[in-house]
């Protein structure tokens, strides 16, 4: 992953501030980050990205329901394949 | 742009319906045409909440959440219906119910925002000193009402009724601190507006409650001692109705996002 690129967090922040807000999808994606690899920030493995969107998962159905949850989760998906 | 217009209406669709109201009301026509207003708009507000409602899948918290809120306005609604809303049991039956479905139904939304793990998106000293001041601010504004009705009730033990209400009523200021705290943290995102709204309702059936607990002599104007507290009870129930939309209007089609390459 080249310097300039961004991490898996802040491309998850960026989907999601659409949403919940720079600050909050910030911070979500920083707490899921940490929830799923222990680490807030940086660059991730597959199995460690697909970890984090699973933690991602139960927010965004409690905020967006379940089927707009899972929409975004595989654009997500997509995102950071 | 959609939700702004949806935030932008209530304020202005009230002021304009209790001024024509007050201004066109044949005369002893009055407190009919503000009891058809008062149904309606609690009834907009009622559908509004359930178009929220039926957002979410059916055992979602959120859905439950403004199911209650809808529950509280069909019942306010209901209370206000000629007929049914003649009978003071069904008052004040009616007016407990609703003090409990809608800081129910707050407090639950509440929950459900805390439980999905963004607590930390707020600064714990705010999570904590706004809602004990939003507390406190309560007990001034309805403390005193909740002891005239405790008092009340030793006399007339339909009136306990009334003082769950007002406990109520305390819950449901109270819940304004973190509806506040939530959309400001969402600024930015579409899911800020149906907090916003919702906290922007209850900010003005708190403003009612403050207004209506006023000395007659306080409002001079007989339109302002009238009009206001119509008004501000209008845009409570208008601010609900749309909180309800703009949750619909921003959960519609997640939008398509260009697939961006990570190196």
């Amino acid at each position: 992953m080249s310097p300039s690129s961004p991490t898996p967090q802040e491309l998850i922040a960026r989907r999601l501030a659409e949403y919940l807000g720079p600050n909050t999808a910030r911070i979500a994606a920083r707490v899921c980050s940490e929830r799923a690899t222990g680490r807030a920030a940086g660059p991730l493995t597959r199995a460690e990205q697909a970890r984090l969107l699973e933690a991602l998962l139960p927010m965004l159905r409690t905020l967006l329901g379940k089927a707009r949850a899972e929409d975004l989760l595989r654009q997500l998906a997509r995102d950071l394949a | 742009m959609k939700l702004r217009l949806l935030a932008a209406a209530p304020l202005p669709l009230a002021a304009i319906t209790v001024a024509l109201i007050l201004g066109l009301a044949p005369s002893g026509q009055l407190d009919l045409l503000f009891r058809a207003e008062g149904v309606l708009v609690k009834a907009v507000a009622a559908a509004g909440c359930v178009a929220a409602a039926l957002t979410f899948a059916s055992r979602s918290r959120l859905r439950l959440a403004w199911s209650l809120i809808a529950g509280c306005y069909l019942v306010l609604a209901l209370k206000t219906a000629p007929v049914l809303g003649d009978a003071l049991l069904v008052v004040r039956v009616g007016t407990l119910l609703a003090n409990v479905l809608a800081p129910l139904g707050s407090l639950l939304m509440v929950q459900a925002w805390y439980g999905s793990g963004l607590a930390p998106a707020i600064p714990s000293l705010r999570r904590w000193l706004l809602p004990v001041l939003a507390f406190a601010g309560a007990i001034f504004v309805a403390g005193p009402g909740l002891v005239s009705r405790v008092q009340a009730a030793g006399q007339d033990p339909l009136a306990m009724l009334l003082v769950f209400s007002a406990l109520g009523d305390i819950g449901s200021i109270t819940l304004l601190a973190p509806l506040l705290l939530i959309a400001l943290a969402m600024r930015g995102g579409r899911l800020a507006w149906p907090w916003a709204l919702l906290a922007a309702g209850e900010l003005s059936w708190l403003l009612y409650d403050v207004v209506s607990s006023l000395e007659p002599d306080v409002l001079s104007s007989p339109v302002l001692l009238r009009g206001l507290p119509e008004m501000l009870r209008a845009s409570g129930c208008l601010f609900c109705a749309v909180a309800g939309l703009a949750q619909r209007v921003a959960l519609r089609a997640v939008p398509r996002y260009a697939a961006v390459r990570v190196a």
